[in-house]
């Protein structure tokens, strides 16, 4: 370990938690099993359920477009390639016709 | 002069219906719709080829189909199934190329073939010498096609997708060909 | 531990409470499934490394100065107080990710495959982070120490 690490070691000792920082989360978590009404008493609780409801709908949200834009990427280009391919079935029934008119011409009768 | 201004103002309009209805499907094809079995709609504008674009993949076919519909403007497509034939009618049928006797129009191959094969007629819309659209119409016994491309297609844009969506070589080839031809075989 | 990695971490006291109780309610939900202590420092671990990565990316701030993560003067067992403080403040200075690697490592004693298993990272990644997370804090540190 060079010195820069040797550094960082002291200089990153733990910080203890702040004074009463137990029994304030002792308190919070007794308070979880009193009725479902009270959490939004507590902004802590509030802060942390909005901010994970945020999460999930921000996340689950950018997650759900995408895999709409996807299935619609997918459509359009399934549908490209049936367009494509009618277009391509119809002009070799052409071909085919034309080709075999010219046989019957080429035939000497 | 006002009643000038006026008359070309009703002509652009009525143009650029027009040129709006000519960009989606030129025939009306509902009552077909009403005795078909099966009816096949696609409808691709400029704005939904693009993104299409995005999903197609590097496999040979969707590399070709991407480099083909780059600069359209549109594929439309209208096929229809029908359980029994004569479902619609010659003069149906008549009615449907109709729009493409105008001026706008050439009408590069007309193909009639026996029963099972059946009739093609395939129109281009020609601006200044190059193709800016296409309508091929090919009418079998229970199947009726209508495909309307919109926008630039290069003949060897047609000849390069042989192999991938069998588009045949050389279609420029018109049937009245075979009239000149005896006239030559005569002289 | 928990405090103290978030304190690291997203560079904020008050930040750092709020993620450290957050982590403590948390395990108060999930106690069923902690099976050992050593799985439940584990948990605590990388659940404050995790919960306080994004809060300090929510909150984008960089500490203005060292006072920011040094308000209490700590007990600092060796070495210059003055660099220990220049350290923690270039610490807190690190991108999130970089710096949460920085204070696992360093504050938590913990192995590089320990680091990945808590953050969810490749081995090679927290490699690494810690190598570029070492080299900034050399580079703003040169002055100090000579």
């Amino acid at each position: 370990m060079d010195d820069i690490e040797k550094a960082l070691k002291a200089a990153l000792q733990r910080e203890p938690a702040p004074d009463g920082f137990r029994e304030q989360v002792l308190r919070k978590s007794r308070s979880r099993s009193a009725p479902v009404a009270a959490w939004w008493r507590l902004p802590l609780l509030r802060w942390s359920v909005a901010g994970v409801v945020a999460v999930v709908c921000i996340v689950g949200g950018v997650s759900e477009h995408r895999r709409q834009e996807r299935m619609r990427g997918e459509e359009a280009r399934q549908q490209v390639l049936m367009a494509l391919r009618i277009t391509g079935a119809k002009l070799r029934v052409v071909q085919k016709q034309i080709v075999k008119t010219s046989d019957e011409e080429g035939d000497p009768r | 002069m006002r009643t000038k201004h006026t008359a070309i103002f009703v002509l652009l309009v009525v143009l650029s219906n027009r040129a709006y209805t000519q960009a989606t499907f030129p025939v009306d094809t509902a009552k077909l719709a009403e005795r078909a079995e099966e009816t096949t709609t696609i409808s691709l504008d400029k704005n939904m080829l693009q993104f299409a674009s995005k999903f197609l993949s590097s496999s040979n076919e969707d590399r070709e189909a991407r480099r083909i519909i780059a600069n359209l403007d549109g594929i439309y497509v209208r096929t229809f199934e029908f359980k029994k034939s004569n479902a619609y009618s010659a003069s149906e049928l008549e009615a449907f190329r109709r729009p493409f006797g105008g001026s706008e129009w050439s009408h590069i191959v007309s193909v009639r073939g026996k029963e099972a094969d059946g009739d093609t007629d395939i129109y281009v819309r020609l601006v200044d010498g190059q193709i800016r659209g296409m309508f091929i119409l090919a009418a079998e016994p229970e199947e009726l096609t209508f495909v309307h491309i919109v926008g630039p297609i290069k003949p060897e844009d047609l000849d390069q997708l042989s192999g991938n969506f069998g588009i045949p070589k050389h279609i420029n080839k018109r049937q009245p060909r075979r009239e000149d031809q005896r006239r030559e075989d005569q002289q | 531990m928990v405090f103290s990695i978030a304190l690291r971490i997203t560079g904020n006291r008050e930040l750092a409470e709020e993620v450290a109780q957050d982590v403590f309610l948390e395990l108060h939900r999930c106690m069923s499934s902690v099976q050992s202590e050593e799985h439940a420092l584990f948990w605590l671990r990388k659940v404050a490394a995790h919960r306080a990565i994004d809060a300090a990316r929510r909150s984008a701030r960089v500490p203005e100065t060292a006072a920011d993560v040094d308000d209490l003067p700590g007990e600092i067992n060796s070495g210059d107080p003055l660099l220990a403080q220049h350290l923690r403040h270039v610490v807190a200075g690190l991108p999130e990710k970089i710096r949460a690697v920085i204070v696992l490592r360093y504050q938590e004693d913990l192995m590089p495959e320990e680091i990945a298993q808590t953050l969810s990272m490749p081995v090679a990644t927290v490699k690494s982070n810690l190598q570029r997370g070492l080299e900034i804090l050399r580079r703003k540190t040169e002055r100090v120490l000579r």
